[in-house]
């Protein structure tokens, strides 16, 4: 595969994964984490992150098994030409399935801000966006979450502090919330977004050389969880754990309720524009991810060619959900049966891989 | 070619950007915006709501000071604002109505204050809380209050020193925790209040009847009276799930307020031996524990005890030396009259009103989840005056204030 374009380095590729976790699922997670788990919904969110560790372990597991391939070339080399192309083709309708979060991208932007107007220029514009995010390739968006990320994390976390202590940080009793059973159903929710890191058998074979990319990984899912889990808490605190089950935007619904003193008030504008910035390099990195992964399918030299088909295929399955039920309906589903899906995809070529003996020929 | 390809867009991308971002589709010009201030619900005399809003008029507040009085009736000059009221069978009839009136599009998201009259608390506020919610209009930061008087009066009143009604009742909000004699309660609460456990308690708005100057000649009498002066938020009403109960006034309020755990700076006046005494809370602490009944669950008891560091305000005797005998025995007779207050708002509350409204419940779910509200959640109102309360205070009187013995006069 000769398909690189740019290398990304450690810190970089940490970013990135904080990126990838946070880039949506901040938006909505108190209440996915409250309605699985009562009031112990941050717990969820730290079992989830175990999911990410496993699906982060396999991944690196395997891309140290072939430091130059992504998973379209390491299922090829595994399962055989044909079988291998199956699985990229799977992987890469999986990629597809996150069409969703364009979807809840453009409705959290139109329900509180943009109440008058249609779906139509916002999901263009996010076309327009991730594609050029897509064709800059990989070490552009990098760069650029490098610059954003940090400046986010920073202006996030003091915001989400303060919400916790504008509400009543009670309301989180009992800390095990509806029980274990409960929590471990959270977790495997949470742990779908976690699993996200999927994609980065995509990404992966970018990586400038360095033993440390589990690390790098792991970081990146730690640095993800501390918001996540600020924000649940914040959550529930401020509108405890039955109420925060019923906002459509919890994040949004979060900031309006931010008090500092009687000053600064109404935050949500700095909490949509954080989120947006987060949202596009994300949808940018799954487009990446995807175009990659099909034209890999299709021996092409460059995926480039494949980025603007792609964002409109995915663009156009956005726009399948009749209703936000439905969005809601299709994303409470699909986080419950994505976790074993995005162990299942680095998993089955890895344990092929071992059983046939498999490994990339050092040159 | 790939650079002009590159180049081209990075063109198409910022244009559009620039004409798409802006919002100019759905365009909301500030000019021709008409920002509600203050709105009250009310029930209508033939639909089921009436809605009715201020709108300042942006233009003549600045530099109208006190001029700005009254109702707009008899006055030379217009009052600052518009007011308007219109009735519809959902809130959203109400304002399409009003719309009909507006030169401007009616915007709610500055609303400082949602005054809901007592005749809709009464049947209930469940089919007013879903629209507060699910327009993005609305703010969870809005005060809510409830009121037995006509919502056009109270939003007529003209206070001296603010220029428009809603501002006066935006500050009286902001300070009505300086005198401890009402509560908070903003739209978003509405959530924690829709939990079992915890009722809500809403604030009382009502006109101040006698600060009414009285008229200066006699033949004005006949006249049309002078629009009130002044407002007044005190006490609160109760409610049952939606539903209001019953009002509380601001003593019960401040026992209730200690109970629930929060800040509350009140004097309390205590009579020792004939003599007057002033103490003013500064401080006060809560512990509050739960003994789970596990074999009858609702007589479960629970245990207060609220401590109170309080300052001596004023003694109404000169001479008289303050020494820590004279002190415990003002300590005491407050904390009797505390309790005493707190007792009966417990009683209140459980056989009268039948209302939690001291998050008794959400006490038990945070501490005693499984062994005890998992069985009494679904019935929790009915358990609710089974429990056993008991209630202990403290009173600390730590500082003496600028004397030690005020002059006496022979």
């Amino acid at each position: 595969m000769t398909m690189h374009k740019g290398y990304i380095d450690k810190h970089q590729l940490t970013v990135l994964v904080t990126l990838m976790i946070m880039g949506s699922y901040f938006l909505v997670v108190p209440r996915t984490m409250a309605y699985f788990a009562g009031s112990a919904g941050w717990l969820g969110v730290v079992v989830g992150s175990l999911g990410g560790v496993i699906v982060g372990s396999l991944v690196v597991a395997l891309h140290r098994r072939f430091p130059s391939h992504d998973l379209m070339g390491m299922s090829e080399v595994v399962l055989g030409k044909w079988l291998g192309k199956l699985w990229s083709l799977l992987f890469f309708l999986y990629t597809l399935a996150f069409a969703v979060i364009t979807r809840e991208f453009s409705t959290t932007i139109l329900t509180p801000f943009l109440a008058d107007s249609p779906i139509g220029p916002v999901l263009v514009i996010s076309m327009i966006i991730m594609s050029y995010l897509a064709y800059s390739g990989i070490e552009s968006i990098a760069r650029t979450a490098q610059v954003f990320l940090p400046l986010i994390v920073l202006s996030i976390l003091p915001l989400l502090v303060i919400s916790i202590s504008s509400g009543d940080i009670g309301q989180n009793l009992p800390w095990l919330g509806k029980g274990p059973a409960a929590i471990a159903m959270a977790g495997l929710n949470a742990g779908a977004v976690f699993g996200e890191v999927v994609v980065f058998t995509v990404i992966l074979s970018h990586l400038r050389r360095t033993t440390d990319d589990i690390a790098a990984l792991g970081w990146g899912i730690f640095f993800a969880m501390v918001p996540l889990v600020l924000i649940t808490i914040g959550g529930v605190s401020l509108y405890g754990h039955e109420g925060v089950t019923t906002l459509s935007f919890p994040a949004i619904s979060i900031a309006r309720r931010i008090k500092i003193g009687i000053y600064f008030e109404r935050l949500e504008a700095i909490f949509i524009i954080l989120w947006f910035v987060l949202s596009m390099l994300k949808i940018g990195m799954v487009l990446v991810a995807s175009v990659i992964t099909l034209a890999g399918i299709f021996e092409l030299k460059t995926y480039q060619p494949l980025v603007l088909p792609t964002a409109l295929l995915s663009i156009l399955l956005s726009l399948q959900f009749e209703t936000d039920y439905s969005v809601l309906e299709f994303v409470d589903k699909f986080t419950t049966y994505t976790l074993p899906t995005s162990i299942l995809f680095p998993g089955v070529v890895l344990l092929v891989a071992i059983i046939r003996g498999k490994r990339e020929v050092p040159q | 070619m790939k650079r002009l390809v590159r180049t081209f867009l990075s063109v198409c991308l910022f244009i559009s950007l620039a004409t798409l971002l802006t919002g100019c589709y759905g365009r909301n010009e500030m000019e021709e915006t008409a920002f509600v201030t203050a709105f009250g619900i009310d029930k209508g005399s033939d639909k089921e709501f009436k809605l009715t809003i201020l709108v300042p008029a942006p233009g003549k507040i600045a530099g109208s000071g006190s001029a700005g009085g009254g109702g707009g009736e008899g006055g030379s000059e217009n009052p600052p604002y518009w007011l308007a009221s219109a009735e519809g069978r959902t809130l959203w009839e109400c304002f399409q109505e009003l719309s009909k009136r507006s030169s401007r599009r009616i915007q709610f998201a500055h609303a400082a204050a949602a005054i809901i009259h007592e005749n809709v608390a009464r049947q209930g506020l469940e089919p007013l809380i879903d629209t507060f919610h699910r327009n993005a209009q609305m703010r969870p930061d809005t005060n809510v209050l409830v009121t037995t008087e006509p919502i056009e009066d109270i939003l007529q009143v003209a206070f001296p020193l603010e220029s428009l009604p809603s501002a006066y009742l935006a500050r009286l909000q902001l300070f009505a925790h300086k005198h401890s004699q009402t509560t908070e309660y903003e739209v978003g609460d509405f959530y924690a209040s829709s939990q079992a456990g915890q009722e809500a308690v809403i604030p009382r708005v009502s006109i101040c009847k006698e600060s009414t100057p009285p008229a200066r000649s006699e033949h004005d009498e006949e006249k049309e009276k002078p629009p009130p002066k002044a407002l007044l938020i005190e006490g609160a009403a109760v409610f049952r799930q939606d539903r209001q109960v019953g009002w509380l006034d601001g003593q019960e309020i401040f026992a209730l307020e200690s109970i629930r755990g929060r800040q509350v700076r009140n004097p309390l006046s205590v009579e020792v031996d004939g003599i007057a005494y002033t103490i003013v809370i500064r401080e006060n602490y809560r512990k509050i524990k739960v003994i789970p009944n596990l074999s009858n669950l609702g007589n479960s008891e629970i245990q207060i005890k609220v401590r109170y560091e309080t300052d001596l305000g004023e003694v109404q005797r000169g001479g008289l030396t303050i020494t820590n005998e004279v002190l415990n025995k003002v300590a005491v007779k407050a904390e009797e009259q505390v309790s005493t207050l707190m007792r009966n708002l417990i009683q209140k509350a459980k056989y009268e009103l039948a209302s939690d409204i001291f998050g008794f419940g959400e006490l038990i779910r945070r501490k005693v989840p499984d062994r005890v509200w998992r069985q009494v959640k679904g019935h929790w109102n009915k358990e609710f005056p089974n429990l056993i309360v008991s209630v202990d205070t403290e009173v600390i009187i730590r500082r003496l204030g600028m004397t030690v013995r005020s002059p006496y006069i022979e």
